[in-house]
Formats: structure tokens, C-alpha cells, sequence
């Protein structure tokens, strides 16, 4: 299996305020394959954001290689085209309509909505579950819902590798399991490579087909755990993969 | 409670000085003859140097919106442009909070030494056929420069902190979507700051049409609402002044409310957001 995201030997530090340099990463090294679903799971403040920033290039790596779908990204300083980020924050705009923001980064290319677009609308608001709301606009939406129109916009464009930050954290508990579910969904009916970050450890297991694992002040290649078969919540299998996980984290830390 | 409620202070103030004028107070007009000035806008008045006061009111209108429109075409640009650059920020500054801390009516003999009080008539007829245009002839280059700088400060500042607040969330998705610098000004920064634009253009018309009314009392003016305002005072005459104040007034509330209609129409998405 090939990997869509690879990141070899990748550091980076930022300078603080007062002049001081604050390493992030150190020497990095994890892959997310292609086809699956991939967790960094760690504790906040460990860099995890800083990492899929650098992976979709809105940060420069100081030094190591970060290949994507088989192409280095790190040397040109563009944006990567073949990822899409997804914070944490939702980035929709606030005064278009949810279907306006679907087709918004079609727009913003420049180019003109043809047919084929509409029919990828539709399309994306059918499988997300937004038809009947596709006038609507973002404040008028909760949390579930926006999230949903965020996957449907990147729906639109021919993007397999997703990173998403924290995408669940600020949902309740009914609107984060369905949410889980249609990304699930999603990852086997458009083919998507996953890489995902959180903090969660039952997240993690619920979506991840690999778990990384990424404590704070990590150094070099990170551990990863293969999850062969997703464990069912609350079964023994589950609590013992997340003992494992969180021993691990407290151990590396 | 119902908005007709706000006719109850109007009222009282209307019994006041029907109450007042019964006193046999001498300068104060009657309301009867103030309405009917009113009623009657495009009578000419006994008073020679005076227009009627349609005339006055057009001559006032034009000035204030013209010089309006140079306004805003000038700060939404310049705005957005040193809104988002910091640099430009830094130069820009220190002179324009020198010259919007002085009064845009004290400008006026400044801009005037410096271009003249040729009226718009008489650059583009001539000054011989000038006297026969007479709207235009009534607004001179130097008066719509001090309205446009009036409406212009509230409209640059407004738009620059707008453009300086712009969520970089919405920035970077645009510039990840493969999206041009042009396009992100016209797609993500301009929109972002249209509600607060046009809330800047409120304030900003509300100003002009203040000091339009001052800078109507300078000599050299021969039309207008401040210049009815001056002249009728000067003769005892307070049933014009009445009138006039009565126009700016309405005139004034008018241009604020469509102004606050668009901005509720544009900036649906930020009254609500959370």
C-alpha cells in the first residue's frame, strides 16, 4: 500500500515574541497510507495542528521531507493542491448560503459553475444529508450540520487526501456519532485517505485504521498502533487498546 | 410596545410652541406659517437673496451626495488596501489622524486659497453662461472637497478595521482553493467587511450633511439650506429658518434609514453571528 501522506525527518520551531525558539517538531518521522484512516492522537499543545499545517503548506518545514500522494511538497513553498485541510474551526462564510458554499471554492479558482458542478452539488448535499437546507445559512445551522457542509464543499473538488483537525471536538455526543459515521462513510465510497488528529482516544479508535502516536515534545519516528479489526465501544477489546494508548502516551511523555 | 409611540414628542414639542408663539413672542414664527412655507416649497420668497426653497434643498441634496460618492469611491478602496497592510498602515496614519482630528469646516478657507471658488458650472459652461445653470452652478469643487473629506474619515477607518479583522481562517481556505490575490480581496476580504463599509458610509453621510449645512454659511454661497438658514436669521425672517431646519431634519433621517436598510440587508449573516 502506498502512503498519501509521509512525513521523514521534519522539524520545525517557531520564534516566540521575546526572540526564543520554540521547537515543535523534532525530526519527525510517521506515514498516513492511502485508502485508510489515520489518528495522530495526542495531548493538546503537542504540535498536532503545526503538523497538518505543514502538511498542506500553509507552514515551511525547516528541515526533513513531507511527501504527498507520492510528490514532495516540502522545496516549491506553495500550498499543496492534492490535500485538503480542515480545521478546527469551521471556514465557511458566514454571508453565503450553505449550497453558495459548497460551490464557493469553484468560485474562488476562478472558474465559471457548470452543469457538471450542480450535479455534483446535489450529489455532495444527498450524501451529506443538507438537501433540505441547502438555503439556509450558516447561523442558522448547528454545529453537526456546518460540519457536514464542510465535507460536502471538499466533496466538490477532486481532493482524496483529507487532514482534519479535531473535526468532533466541539459537538455533542448524538451529533460527534453521526458525524463519525458519515465520515466512515465517505472514506469508503469516495476512496478517501484519512489523517486525523485529536486528543480522544476513544475518537481514535472509533475512526482510525492506524493510530499514531504523538506525545508531547516528541522526537523521531513516532509509534504507531495497527488496528486490524475497529473494536466495538465498551467491549473488552476496546478498553484494552485504549489502557495500551494511554499508557503509551504517558510513558513517551 | 407600538412604533407610533414616536409621535408623541413631535406633538408636545408642536403644542410648546404654539404655546410659546401665543406668548406673543416676537421672533417666533407661527407653525402655520412655517408649514406653509412647507407646503409651498417652490414659491420664491420675499426675501431677494433667498431661492425658493426647493431650489435650496436640491442645491444642499446634490452637494452632499456627490461629495458623498467621491467619498466612499475613495476610502472602501484605500480602506481595504492599508487595512491589510501594515506597512502602508504605518505611513498612512499619522496624517490622517492629523487631518481628521480638525474640523472638515475649517478646511474650507484652506481648501478654497488653494482652488479658488470657481463652481462646477463655470469650469464646465464658462464663467458667461455659468449663472444660467443653476444647481450646478451652485456647487463649488472646494465645498464638495470638504463634504467628501467630512464623509470620507468614518468610511477609511471603518473599512480599514474591518479589513484588518478579517478572519485568516477564511484567508488561508481561499488561498487553498487555489484562489488569486484579486479573488480573495473580492470573495472573502470585501464581503467580510461590507456590513461595517456600510455602516461607516451611515456615519460618514450623516457627517457631510452636517457640515454642508455650516459650510453653506461661508460667503460666497447663494443657495442651500445652511445659506437659507444664515440669511433668513440675519433678516428676522425665522420662518425660513424654521423650514430649513425642518427639511435638514427629515432629509436627514431619510438618507439614514435607507442607508440602515442596506446595511441590515447586507449584514443579515453578522447581526446574528455568534
Amino acid at each position: 500500500m502506498s502512503e498519501a501522506v509521509l512525513f521523514s525527518e521534519v522539524t520545525k520551531s517557531f520564534v516566540r515574541s521575546d526572540g526564543s525558539v520554540h521547537a515543535v517538531l523534532s525530526e519527525i518521522s510517521f506515514y498516513a497510507a492511502a485508502g485508510e484512516v489515520t489518528c495522530i492522537l495526542g495531548p493538546s499543545g503537542c504540535g498536532k495542528t503545526t503538523l497538518l499545517r505543514l502538511a498542506c503548506g500553509l507552514h515551511k518545514a525547516e528541515s526533513g521531507r513531507i511527501i504527498i500522494d507520492g510528490a514532495d511538497s516540502g522545496d516549491n513553498g506553495k500550498t499543496a493542491s492534492n490535500v485538503a485541510y480542515i480545521p478546527q474551526q469551521n471556514t465557511l462564510l458566514p454571508w453565503l448560503s450553505i449550497e453558495n458554499n459548497i460551490l464557493e471554492p469553484i468560485r474562488l479558482r476562478g472558474e465559471e459553475i457548470r452543469p457538471q458542478y450542480i450535479d455534483r452539488l446535489e450529489l455532495a448535499l444527498h450524501e451529506t444529508g443538507l438537501s433540505e437546507y441547502r438555503r439556509n445559512f450558516p447561523y442558522q445551522c448547528s454545529g453537526g450540520m456546518l460540519q457536514r457542509v464542510v465535507f460536502a464543499r471538499q466533496l466538490l473538488s477532486d481532493t482524496k487526501i483529507w487532514l482534519l483537525d479535531e473535526p468532533f471536538t466541539s459537538l455533542d455526543h448524538m451529533a460527534r456519532g453521526e458525524l463519525q459515521k458519515l465520515l466512515l462513510r465517505l472514506v469508503k465510497a469516495e476512496g478517501l485517505s484519512i489523517l486525523l488528529v485529536t486528543h480522544d482516544i476513544s475518537e481514535a479508535l472509533v475512526l482510525a485504521d492506524r493510530i499514531v502516536v504523538m506525545p508531547k515534545s516528541a522526537r523521531g519516528s513516532l509509534h504507531t498502533i495497527s488496528i486490524n479489526e475497529k473494536p466495538r465501544p465498551e467491549t473488552a477489546e476496546f478498553i484494552s487498546y485504549s489502557r495500551q494508548l494511554r499508557r503509551q502516551l504517558s510513558e513517551l511523555q | 410596545m407600538h412604533g407610533g409611540v414616536g409621535i408623541i414628542l413631535p406633538l408636545l414639542i408642536l403644542v410648546v410652541w404654539w404655546l410659546a408663539q401665543r406668548g406673543n413672542n416676537f421672533s417666533l414664527p407661527s407653525i402655520s406659517s412655517v408649514f406653509s412655507l412647507l407646503w409651498h416649497l417652490g414659491a420664491t420668497p420675499q426675501i431677494s437673496e433667498l431661492p425658493p426653497l426647493s431650489e435650496s434643498l436640491i442645491v444642499s441634496f446634490v452637494r452632499t451626495v456627490s461629495g458623498f460618492i467621491i467619498a466612499t469611491a475613495l476610502a472602501v478602496p484605500l480602506g481595504l488596501l492599508v487595512g491589510r497592510s501594515r506597512r502602508l498602515s504605518l505611513f498612512v496614519d499619522p496624517t490622517a489622524d492629523f487631518i481628521y482630528a480638525v474640523s472638515p469646516i475649517a478646511w474650507l478657507p484652506v481648501m478654497i486659497s488653494f482652488i479658488g471658488v470657481d463652481s462646477l458650472a463655470d469650469l464646465v459652461f464658462g464663467r458667461f453662461d455659468a449663472w444660467s445653470h443653476a444647481v450646478i452652478d451652485n456647487i463649488l469643487p472646494a465645498m464638495l472637497l470638504i463634504i467628501a473629506m467630512a464623509a470620507f474619515f468614518p468610511i477609511f477607518y471603518t473599512t480599514k478595521r474591518a479589513a484588518a479583522s478579517v478572519r485568516e481562517d477564511l484567508v488561508e481556505m481561499a488561498v487553498l482553493a487555489g484562489a488569486k490575490r484579486y479573488r480573495i480581496l473580492r470573495r472573502i476580504i470585501f464581503p467580510y467587511c461590507l456590513p461595517e463599509i456600510i455602516g461607516g458610509m451611515r456615519i460618514g453621510l450623516g457627517r457631510s450633511w452636517m457640515v454642508i449645512v455650516a459650510a453653506e454659511m461661508y460667503p460666497g454661497t447663494r443657495s442651500g439650506l445652511g445659506y437659507t438658514i444664515w440669511v433668513s436669521h440675519s433678516t428676522l425672517d425665522y420662518s425660513y429658518t424654521f423650514a430649513a431646519i425642518i427639511l435638514i431634519g427629515i432629509l436627514g433621517v431619510i438618507m439614514n434609514k435607507i442607508l440602515l436598510l442596506l446595511e441590515l440587508k447586507y449584514g443579515h449573516w453578522e447581526a446574528r453571528r455568534v
